[in-house]
Order: structure tokens, then C-alpha cells, then sequence
């Protein structure tokens, strides 16, 4: 009887102690960094294409996914918080993929074709990529 | 004589609508606060693009997606259980600057603004008023507002509203235009 109640006891304080270790892990879950992610490879005319044909299907695909999308440099700029943009160009002129960067892009001149990995937020005007790191080939 | 001043009439006309200056931002700033008992959340986002013209129409649209939170599970937790960011990826406000006349976008200052107009989020759209205000800095132009949103408006649910998710939620809008 008295060894019952022990055992009981033992497998109620390593049910409990489990149960708050499993909320502590879930509750520190690493930042998502991309570039731990394999990212699915795209040019960025064809991922504009996509996102013009259909949006909803677009977003089934690339959403919130990590992209490498391939492209001609149209513009670099910084954002109103100091983060540096660069904007792929597509076939079509008024739309491109706007990337906001984690870190400043070393040697990357507008004109130049790069490979651009970052998590795909949706479509504003532009394709839009976050967190979005430059890969050197 | 009377084809002249009909020519002139047309070209003035013309002006007046060249005069309509158009600004736009492709990466403003809206962020978030909810202070519950349990918990502080905060995040902010960059994809954020917004038009504001100077008759007064002002609009914005985000991407839910693109919110940054400093802990991945309340990301996560946001993104599935709250705002369904999959079904519902964006957000936006249309509407107008109804004290326009008082904003002169020719001269350096900061004017307060009074905006009217309709919030969409969740896929649920509510008619707004906000307080907030325009800054004329040279060439740039920074809108600014903070309001808060009932998240029960926009038929945002959960057990943990008003326990770890406050049940009316800050919003803050800082947004530079060129």
C-alpha cells in the first residue's frame, strides 16, 4: 500500500516536472531563422507571374515559406528604419520582389542578377520577402 | 475669342488635377500592443505600403504575415489561432484626412490629422475614426496615429482573450512617404 502511494507520487511529480519542461521548450522555440531553411528556388519573374495569375494559389505556395528567388537588382534603398530594401525586377515594370534585409548587402550594384533568401510575406504592389539575406553562390 | 478662353478653361482645369499630389510608402511601420494580466505582446511590421494624397485620402495595406514578435510561439499563436493570417494575409484601412484644409503640405510643420474611414481585419471591415498627425518635412511627409481596435469587433476569438490577449488592442502607425 504505502509503496503504491509512493509510486503514485513519483509518477505525479515526473508528470508535472515533464509537463513544464515540454511548456518551457514550446515557450523558447528558437526565432525562425531562414537561413536554416532550404528555400524554394524561383526567379522573381516567374514568382511575380505566379502571384498575378492567381493570389490565393500563389500564397498556397510560397506564404510564409522560405523563398531563394533569383533576379536583376532594380533598386537598393533603406527603409524609414534604417533596414536595407533591395527590389528585384520581374517582366512586368510596375511590379518586382521587395525584400527587406536582415543586414546590409555588401557588393550588390542595381543591374547585377543575386539570389535572395527570405520568408515570403504576400503580395502588396510588389512580391514581398522578410528577414531576407543575400546567398553567395 | 470664346474658343481661347474655352482652351483656357481646360488647361486650368487640367492643373487643378496635376496640383493633386499623390505620396506613397513602401515600407511604413505599424505596430501593436496588448497588455493583458498575464502577459505584454508586442510586434511590429515593415510590409506596410501606403498612399496619401493631398486632398485627404489616405490608405493602407499589411501583410499580417510580416509581424515580428520577439518570441517565435507568440508569432505562431498570433499568426494560427488569432488572426488565421493564411486565410485572412491582409489588413487595411481606407478613408479620409477630414481636417484637410488645415494640413499644408507646402510647409514644414507637424499638423494634427483626424481620419474617418474603414479598418479591414480578419476579413471583418468596421468604419474607424482615428486621431493622429502629419508631418511636412521638406520632400517628406510622415504620417502619424495611434487608436486602439476591440479585437471582438473584428470576430477575433480565443480563450485567452482578456487573460494573455488584452481585449482591446493599440495600434501605432508611423509611415514616411516620398
Amino acid at each position: 500500500m504505502n509503496n503504491k502511494v509512493r509510486l503514485i507520487i513519483i509518477i505525479l511529480i515526473l508528470f508535472i516536472a515533464g509537463s513544464f519542461t515540454v511548456a518551457y521548450v514550446m515557450w523558447n522555440k528558437p526565432q525562425r531563422k531562414v537561413e536554416n531553411e532550404k528555400g524554394i528556388e524561383v526567379t522573381s519573374a516567374q514568382l511575380v507571374k505566379d502571384y498575378q495569375a492567381n493570389e490565393a494559389e500563389a500564397n498556397k505556395k510560397y506564404l510564409d515559406k522560405a523563398i531563394q528567388v533569383t533576379g536583376v537588382v532594380a533598386d537598393i534603398k533603406n527603409n524609414q528604419e534604417g533596414n536595407s530594401t533591395i527590389t528585384l525586377s520581374s517582366d512586368d515594370a510596375f511590379t518586382g520582389v521587395f525584400c527587406t534585409l536582415k543586414e546590409k548587402p555588401v557588393n550588390v550594384t542595381t543591374g547585377s542578377t543575386i539570389i535572395i533568401k527570405g520568408i515570403c510575406s504576400g503580395m502588396l504592389s510588389d512580391v514581398r520577402l522578410r528577414e531576407a539575406v543575400v546567398v553567395n553562390k | 475669342m470664346k474658343s481661347i478662353m474655352i482652351m483656357l478653361v481646360f488647361v486650368s482645369s487640367f492643373f487643378s488635377v496635376d496640383a493633386q499630389k499623390i505620396y506613397s510608402a513602401k515600407s511604413g511601420n505599424i505596430s501593436f500592443f496588448s497588455s493583458a494580466p498575464l502577459q505584454d505582446i508586442e510586434a511590429k511590421t515593415s510590409e506596410v505600403e501606403s498612399k496619401l494624397a493631398s486632398n485627404g485620402q489616405i490608405a493602407f495595406t499589411l501583410l499580417i504575415k510580416g509581424f515580428q514578435f520577439d518570441n517565435q510561439k507568440m508569432e505562431d499563436d498570433f499568426n494560427e489561432d488569432y488572426m488565421e493570417s493564411s486565410k485572412y494575409p491582409k489588413a487595411g484601412f481606407k478613408g479620409n484626412i477630414t481636417n484637410i484644409s488645415e494640413i499644408d503640405f507646402s510647409k514644414d510643420g507637424t499638423y494634427p490629422a483626424k481620419v474617418k474611414g474603414e479598418l479591414t481585419i480578419h476579413g471583418v471591415t468596421k468604419d474607424i475614426t482615428a486621431d493622429g498627425s502629419i508631418q511636412v518635412k521638406g520632400p517628406k511627409i510622415i504620417a502619424r496615429s495611434k487608436f486602439d481596435v476591440a479585437v471582438k469587433d473584428y470576430n477575433i476569438g480565443g480563450a485567452l482573450i482578456g487573460k494573455k490577449i488584452a481585449s482591446t488592442i493599440a495600434i501605432t502607425v508611423d509611415c514616411e512617404y516620398e
